[in-house]
Formats: structure tokens, sequence, C-alpha cells
């Protein structure tokens, strides 16, 4: 029987990775906040203005993370590419 | 149904950034053991804590308003990254790469620096409880990795 420790398995294919980007990007949010946005805003053509201008933030920063994610695929989300690019303690160190 | 996958994706993947951390020394190094299936079972269970414990407060809207300013920072942080790890790490094999470099990304980033702009400007106090929080947190982070370095620094005792 081995001692090694266990490790994470590399089983997520594309359809999970779309299931949890669809997830990340929805998320509990969406039953709350629209409504809360809507009433600030008040006028129709605002509202659907600033889902478009959401939906343009969240496709720009989704590519940006990509190309990050391709590079480093290491276990860690965000905290891995921050950690490459600024170091453990920035600007501490 | 949202819910539901909202849940799933937090039980997936927070769990798996403070295992990250762990192996990192920056959290408990519990959180990097992984059981026979391959979960990250002491993070899942803190995580789990933590969003029961948040679940049980009552204040969806103060925390949605409050996790929204947080997460808008950080993620400043990590998209100016890019530009970092493009200039420092210029040979790193991208299978990827973002288009419209660097205009796209620039405007990425402007539009993150104009909502937080709008965070700080309409929601002051939200925006110090911020601060503070992420200001601990980066406090805790470098005194947890001086006290790493200063232990791996000191010589093997006879």
């Amino acid at each position: 029987m081995s001692s090694e420790p266990h490790q994470l398995h590399r089983v997520l294919r594309i359809r999970d990775g779309m299931a949890v980007t669809v997830g990340i990007v929805i998320g509990a949010g969406i039953l709350r906040t629209p409504g809360l946005i809507a009433g600030y805003l008040g006028d129709a053509w605002l509202i659907l203005a600033v889902w478009v201008l959401g939906g343009v933030v969240v496709a720009l920063s989704t590519l940006v993370l990509a190309e990050m994610a391709a590079a480093l695929p290491e276990a860690g989300g965000k905290y891995v590419y921050a950690r490459h690019a600024w170091g453990p303690t920035w600007p501490a160190s | 149904m949202i819910l539901v996958s909202s849940l799933n994706v937090n039980f997936l993947g927070l769990p798996r950034v403070a295992y990250g951390l762990g192996q990192h020394g920056l959290a408990p190094h519990a959180f990097t053991q992984v059981d026979e299936r391959g979960t990250p079972r002491n993070a899942l269970y803190f995580i789990a804590a933590w969003i029961a414990a948040l679940a049980l407060t009552g204040a969806f809207e103060l925390l949605i308003r409050f996790m929204m300013t947080v997460a808008i920072t950080v993620d400043t942080m990590v998209l100016l990254g890019y530009f970092k790890l493009r200039w420092s790490r210029p040979d790193l094999e991208r299978p990827f790469r973002m288009p419209g470099h660097p205009w796209l990304p620039a405007l990425t980033i402007a539009l993150y620096v104009a909502i937080l702009a709008i965070l700080v400007g309409t929601q002051p106090e939200l925006a110090l409880g911020t601060a503070g929080m992420l200001g601990a947190i980066y406090l805790a982070g470098v005194l947890t990795v001086r006290q790493k370095s200063r232990g791996t620094a000191r010589p093997p005792q006879p």
C-alpha cells in the first residue's frame, strides 16, 4: 500500500470549465443585485445599458484571466496569478 | 437552481484557493491535505463553515456589496498582474493569448478602476471597511512570510 500523499485530480473537461464559469459569472447576486441596481437607475434604457456594460467588463476580464490560467495551470485560482506576478508580499518584499 | 450552481462553484473553487495558499505557507498546512478521492477536505470544511456562518447572519445585501468591493479590488490587482507577467516573464509559454494586447487589457483595467472609483465615491464607509479588512489580511500575510523565511534561514542546530 502506497504512503504517498493524495493529490488533486486533473479531471475537469471543457464542459466542466464552462459550467464553472457560468456559475461564477451568474452567481447568487443575480437574485438580488439587478433589482437594487434597477431601483437606483430608474430608466429602462439605462438599466439595459448597464447590463451590456457589465457583459463587456466580464468578457474582457475573462479573456485576460484565460491567458494567465492557460500559462499557469496550478491549483489556487487568482492567487496563483497574483503570486507569480507580484511575489508573496509585494510591495513589502 | 442558481443557488445550487453558485454553491457548487464556491465549494469547488474556494477550497482550492485555500489549498494553494496552504501550499505556500500562507494558510494552515492542514488545508493542503487531500483525501483519496482528490478532495481538499479540510479546506472544504473550513469554506463550508464560513459560508454557513455568513448565510446565518441574514445580511445578504450588505454581504453582496462588501464582497463586490473586495472582489473588484482584488481583481484589479490580479489584472494588473497580467501586464507585470508580460513584462517580467515574456518567455512564459502562453497557449492562449489575450486578443487586442495591450489596448483591450488596458481598457479592462480602466473599467475596473472606474467601477472601484464609483464604489469608493458612493459608498465610502463600505470602502473603508474593505480597505481595513484587506490591509489586515495583507499585514498578516507579510508577517507570515517573514516568519517563514526566518525559520528556513536559521542554521541547523548541532
